[in-house]
């Protein structure tokens, strides 16, 4: 990953929640190409260190607790030496929840301008093509992809 | 009762937009109800004996039943699902069920109630060669679904592979989800591909969901602030001003053109616009007070000028007593408030949105149709609702803040003139365009020339464009204009 930018942007949701947008620029070092996911598809904020993991394409499995399965991830192809800018917005301020030391659950909001001092970037990446459809009578899981990860951070300007 | 909608104290629409899907998933039985508590509303389902019939009421009725408690969280598009280590935003897959994390067991239902940020939730059809429109009661009945199998039916697959056993769940939904969408007549959504949720329009069925009939009846939202631009604007459901809309509705909604509501161009797309317009004069003072003066209040008197136009049964005199009397009770209520030049300007805004809308759209347009009816425009354009309901809707409130405008300085003429501009106002009205000539079309065409249409030479008007509209589809359509005195029998000899 050769950088992680973070931009302001001048849209304001419905609700009132001011739009960022995350830019991640990747290089292809291998002599093939890869497939980079391209929508950020988890957020986690760490208080400890004021940063906001953001993760293109990267579950945890076992953070999955639904009922059904998760949608396949669109990804872009890289091809090798080649560079590529992938871009997907994110909201603050961001409400999620967290369990606490004695188990019990609390809501949070963070804002980004106030809360965060840096963020990781976490792109998954894989060395063919990840499905874009996945046939539900299909009899072989499709996480068995080999899957990568490559990180970046972004660290807010003093 | 072991359904229970969960409250958002900072926005009480989201239960309001849950509750609205349940009611269409039990196709506006009455005996759907709610009871308010700290946190939460229960759901209540004493099933009426017509419904017992309906699959989707009785899904939901077997879940409000079951010994386990299911709450359904609705959640904003960009709201990260409220469950910790899971930090998936919600419009990322619209619904999700999954076991309760703590406290006695049970299911959380999470659910996109704005529909993508009002870009359109879309899903593949059967054919995967289309996209079509998964609204709330759609997503939310595919997660019941899930409740069901899984809890209370407990025939749901169970596999040894969790991933392969969530394939198996995900297709019996389906298949649920597609017996609901043929009973409503919506086109199927693919039975086992499963892709990523794509936003837009759809390039199958349309922006349509056959809504229930809505009864009053246990319903506590059906007044809620956020339900209608008038409601968010005057701040009370019950002011009387509302009132006046209600019965219009009700007065008109039986007139049918072609087996589909004559107002079913305006009221379809002011369910996709609506709220959003609400929403935001809701939150903006100024908007609120722009949206009382020029586009509740001109309505309000513009649907008396209408109903005192049709009363007199075209007698001039009449009608134009009426519609003076609908002026005056406008500017009494806006005295003070409002100069004959904001009414002119306001006017100028309101055809600028209309044109906009119908695509007459020109720069100098899109500048002046600014304020209320900008926000209308966007929200129109933004929903994906058809503009010409609309676009109608706005000419007829150019038309009468016009003659009130006139009305104020003291011109004799203005209600004069407005009673004709409105017969010809009326003729324009845009025809459904699901509308095709039926058996029952002689019917429509008596009532409808009964109705609203009593001067000829608007009838003459509206049966031209019918004419033009049909003609390909029904070639006998001239003869049936002609008894019903639509059309000239010169035209008819023009024509042939």
């Amino acid at each position: 990953m050769e950088s992680v930018e973070l931009r302001e942007t001048d849209e304001i949701t419905e609700r009132g929640a001011r739009v960022y947008l995350v830019t991640v620029t990747l290089m292809n070092v291998s002599d093939h190409p890869v497939y980079a996911a391209s929508i950020i598809t988890y957020i986690r904020y760490a208080d400890a260190d004021r940063t906001l993991h953001i993760g293109f394409g990267t579950r945890n499995d076992a953070d999955w607790p639904f009922l059904s399965p998760p949608r396949p991830t669109p990804h872009v192809e890289i091809a090798s030496g080649a560079h590529i800018a992938i871009e997907d917005s994110i909201v603050s301020p961001i409400e999620y929840v967290e369990e606490t030391a004695d188990g019990a659950v609390q809501a949070r909001t963070i804002a980004i301008d106030r809360d965060v001092a840096e963020i990781q970037c976490t792109v998954s990446f894989a060395d063919e093509p990840p499905p874009m459809v996945i046939d539900l009578t299909s009899s072989t899981p499709t996480r068995d992809i080999a899957r990568h990860v490559v990180r970046g951070t972004w660290v807010r300007p003093d | 009762m072991t359904l229970e909608i969960a409250k958002d104290p900072t926005a009480s629409y989201k239960a309001k937009n849950v509750f609205s899907a349940l009611v269409e998933i039990a196709r506006c039985d009455p005996g759907l109800t709610t009871q308010e508590f700290d946190f939460s509303f229960e759901v209540h389902y004493q099933q009426g004996n017509n419904w017992r019939t309906v699959a989707s009421a009785n899904r939901l009725k077997a879940v409000v039943d079951s010994p386990m408690l299911t709450t359904i969280i609705g959640l904003h598009s960009d709201q990260i699902i409220p469950r910790p280590g899971s930090n998936t935003r919600i419009i990322e897959e619209g619904g999700l069920t999954a076991p309760k994390f703590t406290g006695d067991p049970g299911a959380d239902i999470f659910v996109d109630v704005d529909d993508a940020n009002d870009t359109h939730r879309l899903l593949p059809d059967d054919t995967h060669n289309f996209l079509v429109w998964e609204p709330l009661p759609l997503l939310l009945f595919h997660e019941l679904s899930h409740v069901f199998h899984t809890f209370i039916a407990k025939d749901a697959p169970q596999l040894a592979d969790p991933q392969l056993e969530q394939f198996e769940k995900e297709k019996q939904v389906r298949a649920d989800d597609n017996a609901f969408r043929d009973a409503l007549q919506l086109p199927r959504e693919h039975p086992t591909d499963y892709v990523k949720v794509e936003y837009g329009m759809p390039t199958r069925g349309g922006l349509k969901f056959p809504n229930c009939t809505w009864s009053t009846y246990g319903n506590p939202w059906e007044h809620c602030k956020l339900c209608s631009i008038a409601t968010a604007a005057l701040g009370s459901p019950i002011n009387r001003q509302i009132a006046t809309f209600r019965t219009a509705k009700r007065n008109f909604q039986r007139l049918t053109l072609g087996s589909v509501p004559i107002l079913a161009p305006m009221l379809d797309s002011y369910r996709l616009f609506g709220p959003k317009v609400a929403r935001a004069v809701s939150q903006d003072e100024q908007l609120r007070s722009a949206t009382v003066h020029y586009g509740v209040q001109p309505a309000v008197h513009l649907i008396r000028s209408v109903e005192g136009y049709l009363d007199a049964a075209a007698d001039t005199g009449r009608a134009v007593a009426a519609v003076d009397a609908a002026l005056a009770g406008y500017e009494a209520e806006v005295a003070g408030a409002v100069t004959a030049t904001h009414l002119r300007a306001a006017a100028d805004a309101a055809l600028a949105g209309s044109r906009a809308l119908a695509g007459q759209r020109s720069a100098a347009a899109l500048d002046t149709a600014a304020g209320l009816f900008g926000h209308v425009v966007t929200s129109v354009r933004a929903s994906g609702a058809d503009p010409d309901g609309p676009a109608w809707v706005l000419a007829g409130i150019c038309m009468f803040l016009r003659a009130a405008a006139q009305w104020s300085t003291g011109r004799p003429d203005a209600a004069a003139q407005l009673t004709a501009a409105i017969g010809a106002w009326l003729a324009t009205v845009p025809l459904p365009p699901d509308a095709l000539p039926t058996d029952g079309l002689r019917h429509e065409l008596d009532a409808l020339r009964e109705r609203v249409f009593p001067e000829s030479s608007n009838r003459a008007v509206f049966g031209q464009r019918l004419r033009a509209h049909w003609r390909a589809v029904d070639p006998s359509l001239d003869r049936l204009l002609e008894q019903a005195h639509f059309l000239e029998r010169s035209v008819v000899c023009q024509g042939t």
